[in-house]
């Protein structure tokens, strides 16, 4: 059978990898505005990407917390 | 001088080779003036030190209970709202009340685990976060959990080999390294400075900037005041700054007094 709370779990764990992931490219993202102080525009796109990952990182702690949730939930049955 | 060792020497080429100061003053003309450049967001403190720059170590100090994880903390909010993450080595607070007093949680990084008194563990992780994150300003809270008190014969030179090993970071790798450290009571009219950080005078000897801070409670509710007790770079000293608690973070507070007026005010 089938044992659905693990899937939840197995959701999790993936979505704390993507944070930890998107976490990196932001690291990556700061090393290039270092690296071209003077280039505008690489700074803007990796400001706004940092922002987009930024707001990505919110979406997935809510999603971890309702994977959480729902195996927790689960489990008990 | 003769020899073997000085006849080899004569062709040393490494990274460390000396070299003139007209060579040096050119390779120093293709490194940017400071890698990271960040600005507290209190306009005064701004002013004073021209912002915070890689290569410095600040110590923050002041009695317990006093604000000075407050004042770091609204650094760190206030560094990430310029794009600039922090680490931090929470020793002081358990992770879980540290992250519920940010009002927002901010993108800041922690060790899953903290290990006191282990100074090469505090380096390699300072490493790995810069690596993995890319982090270049690093928190620590605080000073008296890296090294062992009871064991130590000596707190005044274990002190002064892990600020001096700190400082040796934040320069070496680029980085901004806050220290967070205790003061004693202080002399019997209240007043603190530098002098006071508790067990060691290299603190101050060896940091860049030393800022202090203290609760005003006859100013009002949720009020405090910090002070450059002095600043190397900018030769700034004993400036203060007014601050106050709003909405879980300090904001400075603007005085209505002068200006003049305000820097005679005794820090007490």
């Amino acid at each position: 059978m089938v044992n659905i709370a693990a899937i939840y779990r197995e959701f999790e764990q993936d979505n704390l990898d993507t944070i930890n992931s998107l976490h990196i490219e932001c690291g990556v993202m700061r090393t290039l505005i270092e690296r071209f102080p003077g280039d505008n525009t690489i700074k803007q796109w990796s400001e706004y990407f940092i922002r987009l990952n930024g707001a990505e990182i919110e979406n997935l702690m809510e999603d971890v917390e309702y994977d959480r949730k729902t195996a927790a939930e689960l489990e008990r049955l | 001088m003769t020899g073997k060792r000085q006849r080899s020497l004569k062709d040393y080429n490494g990274e460390d080779k000396v070299i003139s100061s007209h060579e040096m003053k050119l390779a120093l003309d293709q490194r940017q003036e400071a890698v990271i450049r960040v600005k507290s967001l209190f306009p005064s403190l701004d002013r004073y030190i021209e912002d915070f720059r890689d290569g410095e170590l600040i110590a923050i100090s002041g009695p317990t209970k006093m604000g000075k994880t407050l004042l770091a903390q609204t650094l760190t909010v206030n560094f990430a709202k310029q794009g600039q993450p922090s680490l931090w080595f929470t020793y002081e607070l358990p992770a879980r009340q540290f992250l519920s007093q940010f009002p927002e949680l901010p993108m800041i990084y922690m060790p899953a685990r903290l290990k006191a008194r282990a100074l090469d563990w505090l380096t390699d992780r300072i490493i790995e976060s810069f690596e993995k994150y890319h982090t270049r300003i690093v928190f620590i809270d605080h000073l008296h959990f890296l090294f062992d008190l009871s064991r130590t014969k000596s707190p005044s030179l274990e002190i002064g080999t892990v600020v001096r090993r700190l400082k040796g970071i934040a320069v070496n790798d680029e980085l901004m390294v806050f220290l967070l450290c205790h003061t004693t009571k202080g002399k019997a009219d209240g007043t603190l400075s530098y002098e006071n950080i508790r067990d060691s005078s290299f603190v101050s000897q060896e940091s860049d900037c030393v800022l202090m801070i203290k609760r005003t409670p006859d100013d009002g509710e949720n009020t405090a005041r910090a002070r450059v007790e002095f600043h190397r770079r900018t030769g700034v000293l004993e400036k203060t700054v007014d601050l106050i608690k709003v909405d879980g973070l300090l904001h400075e507070r603007i005085s209505q007094e002068r200006p003049a007026t305000r820097e005679r005010a005794d820090f007490q």
